[in-house]
């Protein structure tokens, strides 16, 4: 993955994914090491493997809804990123198409890129940061 | 090669590759990533100039009935010099051919999108290739039924209206050709 500032105010960044990066891990990373507070993202590109999640209320975790052992166009992928006890972590949710043009929807679990992800994020003001909410196991934004 | 890329490029324009008879024709479903892209089918777009920012500038670009959008937000790239952007979209089109990487072939699969449908998400980005802007885009779209189909944006014919909200950012972001796919990828470290 490579990454050029494009903006300082706000704090804006395109990171350029490549063949076998995987997005959820490598954001996670990048937003540690730039120590990034709050911040939220979209991106376009094309993956090679994609694990979609979904969220199941009896557990309070995501259930693999879908697994895609192919090469599919990421349609969408729009999340963000909020410190829990200090450490960034990473929240999106994606749509992918396959050959026949079907599109799968879910939570971001893993997505291998190939050959290219193109993705902008942006530092978020701080009062639109999130906290983790124990209640229901995510980080939501507290106004 | 020339008489398939011809041929695929007459089909692209009739918008019903399936009707044709030519959907046996090998290579026909599919098109290179280089396929120039016609000016000039987009005559009713608007461009509004929302924030002038300092740095970064917000534009509203709104295409009308037939308008075809994807050259039409190259067109736009290309007047307002634009050397970096990312947008998103939603709206309406009737006919579209959407794309499918196939790493194998290093072609897009055509997916034609027949009839009325709504714009869920378009998300995009431009940069440029040899001083010229590139516009990448990606399209989920729903049909009557709430189904959806999705993928890399081809052509797509607006109807009754396409809602695009444009950041150009300050900054140059360049694209170069890779081979391994013959897709022009952007590397940041380019200047």
């Amino acid at each position: 993955m490579r990454w050029k500032q494009i903006e300082d105010k706000p704090k804006s960044f395109a990171l350029i994914f490549e063949t076998d990066d995987e997005i959820a891990s490598v954001l996670q990373q990048f937003a540690r090491r730039q120590g990034l507070g709050g911040s939220s993202f979209k991106a376009i590109g094309a993956l090679s493997h994609a694990k979609l999640g979904w969220f199941n209320w009896e557990t309070k975790k995501y259930d693999p809804a879908c697994v895609l052992d192919e090469q599919v166009e990421l349609l969408s992928l729009i999340g963000d990123i909020a410190l829990r006890d200090g450490e960034p972590q990473v929240y999106a949710h994606v749509v992918v198409g396959r050959s026949d043009g079907t599109a799968h929807g879910g939570h971001l679990l893993e997505a291998r890129v190939r050959p290219t992800c193109e993705l902008i994020l942006t530092e978020s003001p701080t009062f639109l940061q999130k906290k983790f909410d124990p209640k229901s196991g995510i980080a939501l934004i507290q106004i | 090669m020339s008489n398939i890329k011809r041929s695929g490029c007459a089909l692209i324009l009739i918008g019903i590759a399936g009707l044709m008879g030519h959907s046996q024709e090998k290579g026909s479903e599919y098109v290179a990533p280089s396929e120039a892209v016609l000016r000039g089918k987009a005559p009713k777009m608007q461009v509004q100039l929302l924030d002038p920012g300092e740095s970064t500038k917000q534009y509203a670009v709104i295409f009308y009935q037939g308008d075809e959008a994807f050259s039409g937000l190259l067109e736009f790239a290309e007047k307002y010099h634009v050397t970096s952007a990312h947008f998103t979209a939603i709206g309406a089109l009737n006919g579209a051919t959407l794309g499918w990487f196939d790493p194998q072939r290093k072609m897009y699969k055509k997916i034609p999108i027949n009839g009325q449908h709504e714009v869920i998400g378009m998300s995009a980005d431009i940069a440029l290739y040899q001083g010229k802007p590139v516009v990448h885009t990606h399209m989920l779209v729903g049909g009557p039924d709430g189904t959806t189909r999705g993928g890399h944006v081809l052509e797509a014919y607006v109807s009754p209206t396409l809602e695009v909200m444009v950041t150009v950012d300050p900054v140059t972001m360049q694209k170069r050709f890779d081979p391994a796919t013959d897709l022009t990828l952007i590397d940041p470290a380019l200047k």
